[in-house]
């Protein structure tokens, strides 16, 4: 036996760091090289998710794959503000939620004809409420996320959290999103 | 180094095997060119990964047999893809399939090494007689064809009319045929769409004595079909065969009788580059193509190694860029043909405002992303339109104010509004929601006929007979539709 793995200790090594790449290369993916489509956290306190309608929000009922800087990603795009406030600039979060906790996810306002245009009352002040979220699929585990909009504004106090009725199934190789209304 | 390139012939062999049986077997929808990118790079594989082996094995025969090992996990590794992802059952990646890939392909040059001599040589030969045979009969499928392409086409026969009587005396007037690909109709955009910028070019045609048909259909929503028909006065449908149409668009009836009556013929067209005319723009398929699938080149690409690489080969701006060119230069020509002799009848099909959405409505170029999100059509429709008017304003600027210009331009169909999903399911283009599909047959014609009295047509006249009008009325060509198309 000891002789067998000295002889063959050249093809161990090279198996061994075979193996040893197949199982740290996505951890060092996301850490080093993904630039975008990463959580801002995967442990967030939220508050209580809100009941009275406060927030006025829609998500388009696709998601995107796209390839940005050669890395594949998935854009869904929506907006959300304060139903008392309109014009109030505000930092839109979306939150991932399944049993394993809460993953927050940056969002950058994005234009979209005729989507935000297409609600009554619709103002250009209101532009920067359409958002646009960036997500790799190599920084989701297996699992159904329920997806939420953390609305908080950006000068000042006053923060809401919502469920949206969408959702996002992701399996080793796919994700999938539903938008139930 | 005679000795060290011994060897390489059997891996160029079995890497330019299966390339040139995909174009052998599709060369009449394929150019030269399309061969360039698949072949190149898989010669440049199979030397690279000759040149490797040798390196270590200081063998020929036995480099060589390793090449063709590599070459077969490059020419399966698509499917190797496929076949793991499919059960879902664990995450594949590129970055981690490619290289274990390789290192497997390593392992199979490590084993083939302990073949003896002259084994080694006695399969590589055989092999080599074996991929030789294959390639050369591929290059007998590849020649006749290619020999077709290139040797001078005789001139078409003129078709005889009814009652063709040539006047010499007569001044014909030049005909310009323009088809917007996907244009729709200008009521769909107050329904669906609810958009009035349209009705600043509704004007603009009106003022310039343009008659719109308002309540034009087509009968289909193919645009092979559409074209072929138009152009032979003969209504083709669904259950023709795709041949054959594209035979009839090729060598069509109206640019036969055009031709008979001492007119230049243009085609400018997109998607059928062999339309029989006297002057072309020479598209190379993969240029023209810009976004839009070549099928042989992303059947190579999905197919090999180089699908770990897919996004790289697909840069959306530069295809963006290279599709601008292509539509404005297009229009441009069609403009600006002084150089032919008139009188000319010239065919424009132009890929507008259909897929890929490039143009916001001012002609800006829209983020990659959203080029197949059918909400941003009407961005590309609105720049469409501007194209458009601009392009009659060029033709009626340059025109013979004693003998002005027939100008017709239709669309193929209305917004399909078509929907694609990936292999995961997932939409792949945003789709209109509440769109009935009954709007793409709702066809947009506008016709600039001088002489004609507008009252004396229909509101409702089929795009057909658009051409049949122009035949009879400034050639006195006596033709008619074809049975199916009455």
């Amino acid at each position: 036996m000891k002789n067998w793995i000295k002889g063959k200790y050249k093809h161990i090594i090279a198996c061994a760091v075979l193996l040893v790449y197949v199982f740290t290369a996505n951890p060092l993916y996301v850490r080093f090289i993904l630039k975008d489509g990463k959580p801002l956290g995967t442990q967030v306190a939220l508050p209580a998710p809100s009941k009275d309608k406060d927030v006025v929000f829609v998500l388009d009922n696709l998601i995107q794959p796209l390839r940005i800087n050669g890395q594949d990603l998935y854009d869904l795009r929506g907006y959300a503000f304060f139903q008392a406030n309109h014009e109030q600039e505000n930092t839109i979060t979306i939150i991932l939620s399944s049993k394993a906790g809460n993953i927050a996810f940056p969002t950058h306002t994005v234009a979209r004809p005729n989507m935000i245009e297409s609600y009554p009352g619709y103002d250009k002040k209101m532009d920067h409420a359409e958002f646009s979220l960036l997500l790799s699929q190599n920084v989701l585990s297996p699992g159904t996320y329920r997806i939420g909009i953390l609305l908080q504004n950006k000068n000042g106090p006053g923060q809401s959290y919502v469920l949206t009725g969408g959702s996002i199934k992701k399996t080793p190789n796919t994700l999938t999103y539903t938008l139930t209304p | 180094m005679k000795d060290n390139l011994k060897g390489l012939s059997l891996p160029l062999l079995v890497a330019a095997y299966p390339i040139l049986f995909l174009y052998g077997h599709n060369a009449a929808n394929l150019t030269l060119g399309s061969l360039v990118m698949p072949l190149g790079y898989s010669l440049l594989a199979a030397a690279l990964a000759y040149g490797l082996f040798y390196l270590f094995q200081r063998k020929a025969a036995s480099a060589s047999l390793s090449a063709v090992a590599f070459l077969l996990l490059y020419y399966f590794y698509g499917s190797i893809y496929h076949l793991l992802i499919q059960p879902d059952k664990f995450p594949v990646y590129h970055f981690i399939l490619l290289p274990l890939v390789i290192a497997v392909a390593f392992y199979a040059g490590y084993f083939i090494s302990k073949i003896k001599a002259v084994p080694a040589s006695v399969v590589q030969k055989i092999l080599l007689f074996a991929s030789a045979f294959l390639v050369a009969y591929n290059v007998v499928i590849i020649l006749p064809v290619e020999w077709q392409r290139v040797r001078p086409k005789p001139a078409a026969d003129p078709v005889a009319s009814a009652a063709k009587v040539v006047d010499i005396n007569k001044k014909y007037p030049d005909i310009y045929y323009v088809i917007l690909d996907e244009y729709e109709r200008f009521d769909i955009l107050h329904t669906y769409w609810h958009n009035d910028d349209v009705d600043q070019f509704a004007a603009f045609l009106k003022q310039n004595h343009f008659f719109v048909v308002t309540k034009t259909r087509t009968a289909t929503i193919n645009t092979q079909i559409e074209l072929a028909s138009r152009l032979n006065l003969q209504q083709y449908n669904e259950k023709t065969d795709v041949k054959v149409t594209l035979a009839a668009l090729d060598n069509n009836k109206v640019m036969q009788v055009v031709k008979s009556y001492g007119y230049t013929t243009a085609a400018l067209d997109m998607s059928f580059p062999n339309i029989t005319a006297d002057y072309h723009i020479n598209y190379d398929p993969q240029q023209v193509a810009g976004m839009a699938v070549d099928e042989f080149r992303q059947t190579f690409l999905d197919d090999t190694m180089f699908n770990a690489f897919l996004g790289y080969f697909q840069d959306a701006d530069v295809s963006e860029i290279k599709q601008r060119d292509l539509l404005l230069y297009t229009l441009n020509q069609t403009a600006d043909l002084s150089t032919l002799k008139s009188p000319k009848f010239v065919f424009t099909h132009v890929l507008l405002p259909h897929l890929p959405f490039i143009f916001d409505k001012n002609g800006n170029l829209n983020p990659p992303q959203d080029n197949y999100d059918w909400h941003f059509y009407l961005g590309q429709y609105q720049y469409t339109t501007k194209l458009a008017e601009q392009l009659i304003t060029k033709l009626l600027a340059n025109a013979d104010p004693n003998n002005p210009p027939v100008i017709i331009i239709q669309s193929d169909h209305g917004a399909r509004n078509m929907q694609r999903k990936s292999k995961d399911n997932i939409l792949m283009d945003g789709y209109l929601e509440n769109y009935p599909i009954d709007y793409a047959y709702d066809n947009f014609n506008a016709m600039y006929l001088p002489g004609i009295d507008p009252s004396t047509l229909s509101d409702s006249m089929p795009p057909i007979d658009s051409m049949v009008l122009v035949l009879n009325h400034y050639l006195n060509a006596g033709v008619s539709l074809g049975p199916s198309a009455k």
